[in-house]
């Protein structure tokens, strides 16, 4: 027991001194605090608070998303700011983990100097952060293209406003499109391969009725559902290989895809049978993997994400070469859509003349502005306000080969087409 | 009076919990305070394992994430009132804590730990895969509905911040309270003796395995407590919950806060909450910071801060060994 | 559950071979990253959560060498010993620290050693992960054997992986070092009086460890390529694989590794929902029936 003391010294730590430490704690605690959320004058900056998987296979989307609103927020404070303020960015990392993505948002609304939140994870996150959203009522942005998201009326939010893709239109205007390629080249044996979550069954689901009322002959042959982020497919690709389908529909996203068609290069599973991927058109990704297997196999379907030639405007090309000059990298589909999501809150401030969530709200719902990418009347996008979903936003499908521009034959989806689609299944499903 | 004098701290701590919203600028404050409380029981409940009994368990993360979904199923599936839906969750994870305890008792030091770990993470994958029940790796979608509280005719809106700060006080000190007196009794003297020499302990007639599974359902029930306050609080019940890694942070909260004493997981856990706090706004590399003080305290510190304070306070010392040695 | 496909999948001869082949190089990489672990445990006492972590290392190293001087060939050598460099530090300023520790410092230092490498990892070469090209000798089609295709750079995998387990196994067992580390484990103060320097041989066994998961991490890492996080992922399988196959046993490391090897590749198609549960629920009978796992000692 005496060794614990020290040898002669008796440290005595009085209740007095502790309780002056704690307090010392207490208060470099509250002040360290308050250099967090310092509500300055009115004068601060705008601030936009990003939050969202940053890190891993999902990583890329957290950066890209970063690199589109910091794309836009330096142009606008170029041009004076906006309200005659500058414009901020911050970005938090919840490593993919739902619960850090609600810390986020409620801390974002929380302290004051938070003007705009964008969640940007993937959707476990963000049905999470929509939960959380009636509580802090605040506008939130998400980039995340599970269909309940918005086309569910239980789990939509008010506050939420979804600036990305529906797996809902994604599945229609693809399910048609391999309907039709299946029926000419005869692929009715098929094979899925899906990452098991929400967004991954989600667009299985839909792909798959959509190719089936397509082309009433497919039969699923079997289904693999690795895990999200899983890294290693050699178990699910020999499976396939074993299953022997004609065709492969696989919605699995960044690292995961490149990780999976990598995999799939040694097994030579592309020359064995179709391969429909909805998240290949990306040129980052593409270029990732011609970077790990030398060349991109040639005739696989792939969805058009984000291109530069679609579609084939000015507008679309000034922003895809200004991004590309600034970060040296390719603009993913992420970047862009985070792009248009800031500058149409931009678009809705300069409406309303205030950053005040409940004012811009819904000065959002409705809007239809010019933006790189849109194909709505006039090169525009809009953001539908029975749902809060972006619509007219150009997408497509096409062809691999193996050098630039990579993906070829492009398909547009029609858009009146897909929302006919979209809203009779709906109605369908009771949601309209 | 002696009474008072004794646990001044805590009279002062429990009077500081339940009058400082009324100075509190922001939300901010408030909810930090929640969270560490929650987190605070999470830690204690822990402890009670690893400091009391000397049974390190690495898979504690289960009855978190048990606690967590049986209250936040409840309160969604079944309509139930929040009490009867966090006594649910208590229920349920004590059921766990006693097959658990049972199997996991049979074995010493670190197969133990595995094997505490092995049960949690099975339990993990079952909430992962039953997608139907679970929501797989998202979680409950939609959120966890907060009906009113009835008590004594007064009908409580849980869903204000405030409030639900105030019944976090009120369960996590009452729980606090229970675990204290747990620990203080023969009961608590007869598991320190089994953490000193389990041989010894044997030879005066202790049976080890029962004290050790009686232990563990304690922690189970209060680890419980601590996942469906949380599920409460965050407006969901996420695989998360129920994965390892959530298991190791009650054993931050015990590193840091020192494992020798009652209140070094509370001491623990506000640190880690503000530590993480902090650490998240100024850099990305959290785990950076956080294992560096890991690996700073168990390589050249070897003590929480609680046990560094009262480190020469010899009357809280014998408290701890039992009188003079 | 999905029992006509593991059916359909059984009575065919080339699933069969097919999926075998994915069993054993699971099972390879996992022996390598586990036989480390349970040498480690054995000699040291010291369960090392870092050591996915090395594993980890040696992906990225490999990455590096790859990305710089554009060999496969020249990271197989530089990459174990970057890890097993890694090791020696970790041995000599933080393990030692830990060897008399209770488990519960032994839990933590490790961890934090993970948390600290993950980061690191994260600071150096960034947040998303690094593709490492598969090298171009192995880049041709599968070879087909019982007409199942087999990708060439696995059978590269399953010779390399079995000629480090013979390797091992005849060092621990017929050299004297072997003789050394195997009395380290079982009797070190009776080794120090003979005149050997127990913290010499504890921090050659910690180096050979690390460099076994180095090594794990430079196979795997043009199929799974790096990035942080890989230590958590394959820390857990590896502590499965020492429990079931024994402490300190390389051949029950060896056994271990194919028995969860066979039960992640068959479990994927019967069982796609429950395939990790079946590995867990393997250890957990372990734990009851028999604790030492398959080639151990039994407990005191």
């Amino acid at each position: 027991m005496s060794e614990i003391r020290k040898k002669g010294k008796k440290k005595v730590v009085s209740r007095r001194k502790f309780l002056k430490a704690s307090l010392i704690g207490l208060a470099g605690y509250t002040v360290g605090g308050s250099i967090r959320i310092s509500p300055l004058k009115a004068e601060r900056p705008i601030r936009f608070g990003l939050h969202g998987v940053c890190s891993g296979p999902g990583g890329m989307s957290g950066e890209s998303a970063l690199y589109g609103v910091t794309l836009w927020a330096e142009e606008v404070n170029k041009k004076g700011g906006l309200l005659g303020r500058q414009v901020e960015v911050l970005q938090r990392d919840t490593f993919g983990k739902p619960e850090e993505a609600v810390r986020y948002t409620r801390e974002f609304a929380a302290s004051g100097n938070i003007d705009f939140i964008i969640a940007h994870g993937s959707s476990a996150e963000a049905f999470a952060v929509a939960a959380i959203s009636k509580d802090v009522k605040r506008l939130i942005t998400s980039q995340n293209e599970t269909t309940e998201y918005t086309a569910d009326p239980k789990v939509r939010s008010p506050y939420c406003f979804r600036f990305a893709k529906n797996g809902l239109l994604m599945g229609i205007g693809f399910g048609q499109y391999a309907g039709r390629v299946s029926k000419e080249l005869g692929l009715t044996q098929w094979f899925t391969i899906s990452a098991d979550y929400a967004f991954g069954r989600d667009m299985v689901n839909i792909f798959v009725e959509f190719l089936k009322k397509s082309n009433p002959a497919v039969e699923i042959k079997g289904q693999a559902w690795p895990k999200l982020y899983e890294a290693d497919y050699t178990p699910q690709i020999s499976a396939i290989l074993a299953a022997k389908p004609q065709a492969v529909y696989c919605p699995l996203w960044g690292g995961d895809l490149i990780a999976f068609i990598k995999q799939s290069m040694m097994y030579g599973l592309f020359e064995k049978t179709k391969f429909f991927s909805s998240h290949l058109g990306d040129h980052e990704i593409i270029q990732s993997i011609t970077k790990s297997i030398g060349k991109l196999p040639a005739g696989l379907y792939g969805r058009t994400r984000y291109l530069r030639t679609v579609p084939d405007t000015k507008a679309n090309h000034d922003f895809y070469d200004a991004y590309l000059k600034r970060f040296g990298i390719h603009p993913l589909h992420w970047a862009w859509l985070n792009y248009l999501g800031a500058l149409s809150i931009e678009t809705a401030v300069r409406k309303v003349g205030s950053v005040g969530n409940d004012l811009v709200i819904p000065a959002l719902e409705g809007l239809t502005i010019k933006a790189p990418g849109g194909i709505g009347p006039g090169d525009t996008i809009t953001m539908r306000a029975r749902d809060h979903q972006l619509i007219h936003y150009g997408e497509g499908t096409g062809v691999t080969i193996s050098e630039e521009p990579y993906l070829t034959n492009i398909v547009m989806d029609s858009w009146d087409k897909v929302v006919e689609e979209e809203t009779g299944w709906l109605k369908r499903k009771g949601w309209l | 009076m002696n009474w008072i004098r004794l646990h001044s701290w805590w009279i002062i701590l429990i009077g500081i919990l339940l009058v400082f919203p009324l100075f509190s600028p922001s939300l901010f404050y408030i909810n930090n305070a929640t969270e560490i409380l929650i987190n605070a029981l999470f830690g204690v409940s822990l402890n009670l394992l690893v400091g009391y009994t000397g049974l390190l368990s690495l898979g504690h993360c289960a009855f978190f994430g048990v606690g967590s979904y049986a209250t936040g199923l409840l309160l969604r599936e079944a309509s139930s009132s929040i009490p009867a839906a966090l006594f649910g969750g208590v229920l349920l994870s004590g059921i766990v804590a006693l097959v658990m305890g049972y199997f996991c008792t049979r074995l010493t030091k670190f197969y133990f730990a595995f094997l505490t770990l092995a049960f949690s993470q099975i339990i993990y994958i079952v909430v992962v895969r039953w997608v139907s029940l679970t929501g797989g790796d998202q979680g409950l979608i939609g959120g966890i509905p907060k009906p009113p509280i009835h008590f004594a005719g007064l009908v409580i809106d849980i869903s204000s911040r405030l409030n639900f700060y105030y019944l976090t006080v009120l369960l996590v000190c009452g729980s606090f309270i229970l675990c204290k007196i747990i620990v203080d009794s023969p009961f608590g003297w007869v598991l320190r003796s089994i953490r000193e020499n389990q041989l010894r302990a044997q030879f005066i007639g202790v049976g080890i395995r029962k004290y050790q599974i009686s232990i563990f359902i304690v922690a189970g029930i209060f680890g419980a407590l601590s996942g469906g306050l949380t599920a409460l609080n965050i407006n969901g019940c996420y695989a998360e919950h129920a994965y390892w890694l959530k298991g190791a942070d009650p054993i931050f909260m015990i590193l840091i806060g020192g494992m020798k004493t009652f209140a070094g997981p509370i001491v623990g856990a506000a640190v880690l909450v503000c530590l993480n706090t902090f650490i998240a706004a100024y850099t990305r590399f959290s785990g950076l910071f956080l294992g560096a003080i890991l690996i700073f305290l168990v390589a050249f510190a070897r003590m929480g801060i609680v046990d560094f304070l009262v480190l020469h306070k010899r009357k809280l010392w014998e408290s701890y060994y039992g009188g003079g040695k | 559950m999905n029992i006509s496909a593991l059916y359909d999948c059984i009575t065919s001869i080339s699933a069969i071979t097919s999926q075998l082949t994915t069993s054993i190089v699971i099972a390879m990489i996992l022996f390598l990253v586990a036989s480390g672990l349970s040498l480690i445990f054995g000699v040291l006492g010291i369960g090392n959560f870092a050591h996915g972590s090395l594993y980890m290392i040696g992906a990225y190293l490999t990455y590096t060498v790859v990305s710089t001087f554009g060999s496969f060939w020249l990271a197989l050598i530089l990459a174990p010993i970057g890890a097993g460099l890694l090791g020696i530090v970790v041995e000599r300023f933080l393990i030692k620290r830990i060897y008399d520790a209770p488990h519960l410092y032994q839990f933590l230092l490790t961890f934090g050693l993970l948390l600290v490498l993950d980061d690191l990892v994260r600071a150096i070469w960034g947040f998303t992960f690094k593709s490492v090209p598969t090298p171009k000798i192995f880049q041709r089609p599968p070879i087909f054997f019982l007409g199942s295709p087999i990708p060439f750079y696995y059978v590269f995998i399953i010779l390399t992986g079995g000629i480090i387990a013979l390797g091992l196994w005849f060092t621990l067992s017929r050299t004297k070092v072997g003789k050394i580390i195997n009395a380290a484990a079982s009797d070190p103060e009776m080794i120090e009086a003979l005149g050997i320097n127990v913290r010499l041989v504890y921090t050659l066994v910690f180096t050979i460890g690390a460099m076994l998961a180095g090594f794990a991490g430079f196979l795997a890492s043009p199929i799974r390529s790096a990035t942080p996080g890989m230590g958590f992922s394959i820390i857990l399988e590896s502590f499965i694989v020492m429990v079931i196959g024994g402490v300190g046993s390389i051949g029950g490391a060896l056994i271990a590794s194919f028995l969860v090897g066979l039960l992640r590749s068959f479990g994927t198609i019967g069982f796609p929902d429950f395939e990790l549960g079946f590995v867990f629920f393997l250890v957990i009978v372990v734990l009851i029936i028999r604790p030492w796992g398959i080639f151990g000692h039994p407990l005191e």
